[in-house]
């Protein structure tokens, strides 16, 4: 069953065509990765599939329900969890105050039984510490539970961010550009993490991703866009491979980067 | 941050600090006994201002939405339960909790407005809020008594002005209750998040208008409170009372108080609420200094006010609230250090006013 399904959406930002017909799906456990240059329409797409955007034409379904129409955060309680590429944190808060924060949903109590002070609402509230405390141990991110998020280093925000989404129990993960700031090395063990993240929790991952060894590593299937529209898909192999790809997404110094492999 | 955690006091630690809160908790509970009644009613008016600052940081600090028409929140509030009271006879309770609800629905529709208004134009929606309030509503003579003011007795069995005293203490005591309750769960951790970066908020799961809307509500709601209160107090409520220089006085005490430091606002705002008396008392009684008993003591917060404001925003962004940080650090178990007050004041991202949400 495919979990998300874009069927055909453009959109038009004054005379920009920010997206021309884009249909992508990605079925249940999947990793699929989107590519292309800057300004191709990535971060776009994703901002339609999370409702952000509406498209001027096209559906996203999501889970086999039609949310074109819906807000961002009804997605969000359908099971869409997504990152940004410039970090979406609560910046002045702390990492532990983050991640009760993104639990808003799981919370199990209305925002006014909370400011009474109901006596359930304490055993809820430690019961979110708990599993605040239980992803910030999964992502490596115990000691740094009481520290302002502002300050930290870059690569640290990213694995915030993701315990903060996966804090809103997602069953779609979408990631924008998850290694930017990364080294080689880095963004091979973030493909580990993240094949053990979607065992551990049940993912279907969809990710804007500018490195192609990662992509090559973990996606099971890539679309490629340029200039809002749809180049190429397949496996990656087949759309590395792809000479129109090649030539938009990769340039002239194609050849190194397309057979530049995996570090083992 | 972490280090200090893992130091805790022995038992002369919290023998000192149980002794430091006891002696707040006295002061607070027995200074209006010692001396005359006309001080028990100031003392109960800034009880009040309390609240009043509480409400308008949730606005302000917790949503960065600023409100220049605060005095038409109060003022409804104060009229609606004079209303009750005196014309339809009812009691102070249900006198009260009409004025929370009236205060709460009309903070509902400026809230309505906020969705589509922000920052300095949402700021000048206020402004004529407050003024339209002035001006017409409470130029309502049925409702308001018109010029001539409208009665509101002390409640039954709060009669003295010691005894109303308690009573708005018993309030503040559930105002702070409930803006702690709020900022401890999920509500106000949504608040904060749709403060700093509503894409985000929403991303979490939060519904950004709902939560924006609920903001307003909960103000709306303390300060229909406050209204109510301070029109019992002065057993009188007249409508030249709610003008625009005490919505900006409302402004003043909760940015200096300290925006999102609950103690900081209530000190604040008992500070403005007295000021202008103690002042007075000081000129009267012997300090005689050229120049100052020219001053009506009406006017003192509004001199006063701007010149701590340009100490707070020039120098200490966090207010009163940040001052005192170092002591509720050493109240609540850590130590006293004034080191990273002012780091963890920036970090925070802005205990500033400048933060008015564009």
């Amino acid at each position: 069953m495919s979990v998300l399904e874009v069927q055909g959406c453009s959109i038009r930002f004054g005379g920009v065509q920010a997206a021309r017909n884009v249909s992508l799906r990605a079925s249940e456990w999947e990793i699929v990765g989107v590519i292309g240059p800057n300004g191709a329409g990535k971060t776009t797409t994703f901002n339609v599939i999370t409702g952000f955007y509406r498209p001027d034409e096209g559906r996203v379904w999501f889970k086999g329900r039609d949310v074109t129409g819906s807000e961002v955060h009804e997605r969000t309680a359908l099971g869409m969890g997504r990152t940004f590429q410039n970090v979406g944190l609560v910046k002045s808060s702390t990492v532990r105050e983050n991640l009760l924060t993104a639990q808003h949903l799981e919370a199990g109590y209305s925002a006014l039984a909370g400011m009474l002070g109901l006596p359930s609402t304490f055993a809820a509230e430690r019961k979110l510490g708990r599993r605040a405390e239980a992803l910030a141990e999964i992502l490596g991110l115990a000691d740094l539970l009481d520290t302002r998020v502002a300050g930290l280093p870059f690569g640290v925000l990213k694995r915030v961010e993701l315990g903060a989404v996966l804090a809103t129990d997602p069953d779609l993960l979408l990631l924008d550009e998850p290694t930017s700031g990364m080294g080689p090395e880095e963004a091979h063990a973030f493909g580990a993490t993240l094949l053990e993240l979607r065992r551990e929790f049940d993912l279907t991952v969809v990710m804007i991703e500018h490195h192609v060894p990662l992509v090559a590593q973990v996606c099971d299937y890539v679309y490629c866009l340029n200039f809002g529209e749809l180049l190429a898909e397949g496996t990656p192999d087949e759309v590395r491979s792809n000479p129109e790809v090649i030539r938009a997404y990769l340039g002239q110094e194609a050849d190194e980067v397309l057979h530049e492999e995996a570090p083992a | 941050m972490n280090g200090e955690r893992a130091e805790r006091p022995g038992v002369a630690g919290w023998v000192a600090r149980g002794v430091v809160i006891g002696a707040i908790g006295a002061l607070v509970l027995m200074l209006p006994t010692v001396k005359g009644n006309v001080d028990v009613h100031i003392y109960t008016q800034a009880v009040i201002y309390a609240i009043i600052g509480l409400s308008l940081n949730v606005l302000l600090g917790y949503t960065g939405q600023i409100s220049l028409g605060h005095q038409a929140f109060v003022g409804i509030g104060a009229f609606t339960s004079a209303y009750m009271v005196t014309v339809h006879g009812q009691p102070f309770v249900a006198a009260v909790g009409m004025a929370m609800v009236v205060g709460g629905l009309q903070a509902l529709l400026l809230g309505v407005v906020s969705l589509r208004v922000t920052g300095l134009y949402f700021a000048l929606v206020t402004l004529a809020y407050g003024t339209m309030a002035e001006e017409s509503l409470f130029n309502i003579q049925a409702l308001t008594g018109g010029s001539a003011g409208q009665p509101a007795p002390k409640p039954m069995g709060f009669t003295t002005d010691l005894r109303y005293y308690y009573l708005c203490l018993a309030f503040l005591a559930a105002v702070v209750w409930v803006d702690w309750r709020l900022m401890k769960t999920k509500g106000g951790r949504a608040l904060l998040a749709v403060r700093e970066n509503p894409r985000v908020a929403a991303t979490f799961g939060a519904n950004v208008k709902v939560y924006t809307l609920m903001a307003f509500v909960v103000a709306g709601v303390f300060a229909g409170l406050g209204g109510a209160l301070l029109a019992h107090n002065d057993t009188f409520v007249v409508r030249d009372l709610f003008n625009f220089q005490l919505a900006l006085v409302f402004v003043i005490m909760t940015v200096i108080g300290g925006l999102r430091n609950r103690t900081g606002v209530v000190i604040g705002s008992a500070f403005f609420s007295l000021v202008g008396y103690f002042f007075d008392k000081l000129t009267s009684g012997g300090l005689n200094v050229p120049g100052l008993k020219v001053l009506p003591k009406e006017y003192v917060p509004i001199v006063i006010g701007p010149l701590l404001l340009l100490f707070t925003l020039t120098r200490h962004p966090g207010g009163v609230g940040q001052q005192i940080r170092p002591v509720q650090r050493w109240l609540r178990g850590g130590r006293f250090s004034f080191k990273d007050t002012h780091d963890a004041a920036i970090l925070r991202g802005g205990e500033r006013v400048s933060d008015v949400r564009a």
